[in-house]
């Protein structure tokens, strides 16, 4: 979650992004086999901001235990209750705000979202809040966007905000019951569910 | 319901977006993330308020594989040197096909040393353009310096059978891997 919001962070005393290149030593994990070739180029991915990004929150508890779930093939929603709100973000550095003051203008100036949004994160609206009107056009425009699941990166491109804003709209759209977020499976936890996942991924591709 | 990511990264004009339209019900959409410029504070940004952000777009498409499952498609942004979203786009992914363009081979060097050093599972496509085959795969893979294991495949992005075959390969490979991880791991 929050990595849109914290696109900056990861920035965090970087002026330019081409300051980050050739950063020797950078790929210790490479065991040295023939890296000759690719060393020597300049843009080194794997020395700039993944290292200095703000760590990962803990996966929350009600993520693994709706992994679980969904290797029982039941439903994964997961209800605004379900999931804690983070607890105790700290506030962003002013540093990482600054940026988004104006295109952060319709989330109130907040970057930070309560769920872990990934972009394929899905969302639906859910059945109870289909009659409601929100106040704000955005969430209306989530909610007609997410009649059938859509992700987030979906919503992003369809409401024409940037990844981050869509998280934080999406973020309070779920906390007021418009809609709900669906379980994403990640690698990180859960191996058993990821290769799942990844068995049923190839046995729909081989459909296709 | 529940959905899955792979991501298709390249070089400039490597066939990115062709390779997620050629199997995507929808017509590739794109996303947008910005980045902060000056990230030197306040009153470095209020006196340069028109250079505060940076966007980056990426491209994705939708392909939906069983009642229950929509996997994504994620083309890496084109300007590679925004890497920002990157962290973004790995976590959590099955793996990734890098694409290839036989004439450009250095612009895959940047995607495949990210991938290696994230740990995500990764292929490499050589897309052959123009129906030319430059190179020997080999001949790929000793440029790429990349793993014996490693599966480098020939695809054509624009045609919807190559691009399946192409994602199915990485699928089955990044499955070996993820076992094959699991078992050398003690904890499991
Ligand atoms: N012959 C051939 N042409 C291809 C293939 N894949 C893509 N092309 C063509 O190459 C051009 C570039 O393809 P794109 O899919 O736009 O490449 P891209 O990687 O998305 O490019 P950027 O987003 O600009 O980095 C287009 O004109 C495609 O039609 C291929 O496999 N074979
Ligand atoms: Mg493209």
């Amino acid at each position: 979650m929050i990595e849109a919001m914290s696109m900056g962070a990861g920035f965090s005393g970087e002026h330019d992004p081409g300051t980050y290149a050739d950063v020797p030593g950078g790929f210790a994990s490479n065991s040295g086999r023939g890296r000759r070739t690719r060393g020597t180029r300049s843009n080194d991915p794997g020395t700039e901001h993944g290292r200095e990004s703000p760590p990962q929150p803990p996966p929350m508890e009600a993520e693994e235990h709706g992994e679980t779930r969904s290797q029982t093939g039941e439903e994964q929603f997961v209800s605004a209750e379900a999931i804690p709100v983070m607890p105790a973000v700290p506030p962003p550095h002013p540093a990482e705000e600054t940026g988004f003051v104006r295109p952060y203008a319709i989330t109130g100036g907040r970057t930070k979202a309560n769920y872990p949004l990934e972009l394929e994160t899905l969302v639906s609206t859910r059945e109870a809040a289909v009659m409601a009107v929100p106040d704000q056009i955005e969430h209306q425009l989530i909610m007609e966007e997410c009649r059938t699941p859509r992700s987030v990166a979906e919503i992003a491109a369809a409401l024409r905000v940037p990844l981050g804003v869509a998280r934080v709209l999406i973020s309070d759209a779920a906390d007021t019951g418009l809609v709900a977020v669906h379980k994403t499976i990640s690698g990180d936890e859960g191996a058993e569910a990821h290769l799942m996942l990844m068995e049923r991924v190839l046995s729909g591709l081989r459909r296709l | 319901m529940t959905s899955a990511k792979i991501v298709v990264a390249g070089g400039f004009g490597a066939g990115k977006t062709t390779f997620v339209g050629s199997v995507s019900e929808i017509v590739p959409l794109t996303t947008e993330a910005m980045m902060t410029d000056a990230s030197t504070g306040i009153d470095d940004l209020e006196a340069t308020p028109n250079k505060a952000t940076t966007t980056v777009a990426m491209d994705f498409g939708r392909v939906s594989l069983d009642e229950d499952l929509i996997l994504y498609l994620f083309g890496t942004p084109g300007q590679q040197r925004f890497w920002f979203m990157w962290d973004d786009l790995v976590r959590g992914a099955i793996g990734a096909v890098v694409l290839a363009d036989t004439r450009r081979l250095a612009d895959s060097f940047a995607p495949v040393d990210f991938f290696e050093d994230r740990g995500l599972p990764y292929i490499v496509g050589v897309n052959t353009f123009d129906g030319v085959v430059h190179h020997d795969l080999n001949d790929v893979r000793e440029a790429l310096s990349i793993d014996q294991s490693i599966p480098i495949v020939r695809c054509d992005a624009r045609d919807r059978e190559s691009t399946k075959q192409t994602l199915i390969t990485m699928v089955e490979y990044a499955m070996r891997q993820w076992i094959a991880l699991r078992s050398a791991t003690p904890a499991g």
